[in-house]
């Protein structure tokens, strides 16, 4: 008999066609026709409580890896803050015992030269930011454009579109000189310190300030006297805020405050001490000391 | 009606037990679910049809399952393990939805 025209297609016939089981229509036309049919015994039971535990485990298993990654992230994250609080803590920790030291060195700094040595110590430690200073001042707030600014406080480290309504690190930098050059005595930048060996650097999008990196807004603390408001609203400083609010939409503001507190920035570390002339005197047992900043 | 209790008593004790799969057999763990898929919807498709028959039922569901696991298996010892992988798929893909469809005119039409 000449093959039928479609025997090419038997694959696919067969696989669309006999999807049931060619088993189930040989065991009826065994059984012949209209006799009762064998229903559900222990042995499909069994089969069917093993086909449940597979599909059950199938999608426990092939479901799971995603659910440990992100268990895996939230963990390292949670890590993360424990840390930080644990530094902050210990940092708030060492400014405690750096004053109880500062104390312990005035009282024992007594004598004409040991209250020389302290006058000069003292100087000494404003000029290298190792105290917090308060006083009147200015506040200039630097903020990305809205049109560029994504949510505050975002990973600073992520790479994003580059917008000109950002705020870089060459912004900070030429406020900041500015700021000095008006004269003022003490700077903080979102409560960072501004020493003499500070920089203000950028990682890609993030803004380092004495290698810690801040997210925007940026407050910029200035400590001076009014001389110093007026010198750089009316000097480049203030030019340079108008100038990004009016080309890029920059949120640049400035405001003069009475009563504002810039941190100690400076850790103080004592490398060499020599011994007062004359001998010690009983008044003060203590060697005076040159200590530098580090 | 049993073996319905049964699938149901599986799927519960796979829930509270959370059976952990070695990992030898994690390759062949998809086919198996889909294999017993096909299986499930074969045997209703069956009991509709009136010619449900319980041995044939446990024995296609094992021999398919390890036919297709030992199809998966041969497959990557030759290096065509995706491939293979994925015709199996699509042929227990086919079955399931001409069983699915069969049950569809019983139920809908019938």
């Amino acid at each position: 008999m000449s093959p039928r025209p479609d025997a090419s297609m038997t694959l696919l016939d067969q696989v669309l066609r006999g999807a049931v089981d060619p088993g189930y229509q040989e065991a009826a036309a065994r059984r012949g026709p209209g006799a009762p049919r064998r229903r559900g015994g222990w042995p499909a039971a069994l089969a069917c409580v093993v086909m449940g535990l597979i599909m059950v485990a199938g999608a426990q298993t092939l479901r799971s890896p995603e659910r440990s990654v992100g268990g895996e992230r939230v963990a390292l994250a949670e890590r993360v803050e424990q840390g930080r609080g644990v530094v902050e803590a210990r940092s708030a920790a060492v400014v405690g015992l750096r004053a109880d030291i500062d104390a312990l060195r005035r009282a024992g700094l007594t004598g004409d030269a040991g209250r020389a040595a302290a006058d000069e110590l003292a100087r000494g430690q404003a000029r290298a930011a190792a105290v917090p200073v308060s006083g009147p001042g200015l506040v200039v707030s630097l903020d990305d454009a809205p049109s560029a600014a994504t949510a505050a406080g975002a990973a600073p480290r992520e790479a994003g579109e580059s917008d000109d309504g950002r705020i870089t690190a060459r912004d900070l930098q030429y406020v900041t000189n500015e700021l000095w050059a008006a004269g003022a005595e003490a700077i903080a930048v979102n409560g960072v310190r501004l020493t003499s060996a500070s920089a203000i650097r950028h990682a890609g999008q993030a803004v380092l300030v004495a290698y810690r990196p801040l997210a925007r807004p940026y407050t910029v603390t200035a400590i001076g006297g009014p001389e110093m408001v007026e010198a750089f609203d009316a000097g480049q400083g203030g030019a340079y805020l108008e100038e990004l609010r009016s080309s890029f939409g920059v949120r640049a503001s400035s405001r003069a405050d009475a009563a504002l507190s810039a941190p100690a920035g400076t850790v103080l570390t004592l490398r060499y001490a020599t011994a007062v002339p004359g001998g010690p005197s009983p008044a003060a047992p203590a060697p005076s000391s040159k200590e530098n900043a580090s | 009606m049993i073996p319905v209790l049964g699938l149901v008593a599986g799927i519960v004790l796979g829930i509270v037990l959370e059976p952990t799969v070695p990992l030898w057999l994690e390759p062949y763990l998809p086919i198996a679910v889909i294999a017993a898929l096909d299986a499930v919807f074969g045997g209703v498709r069956a009991v509709l049809d009136g010619i449900f028959d319980d041995k044939v039922f446990v024995v296609s569901f094992l021999a398919n399952t390890t036919i297709a696991a030992f199809i998966v298996f041969l497959g990557d010892q030759l290096g065509v393990g995706a491939q293979l992988s994925t015709g199996i798929v699509v042929v227990l893909g086919i079955r399931i939805f001409s069983n699915v469809a069969a049950i569809r005119r019983h139920l809908f039409k019938a």
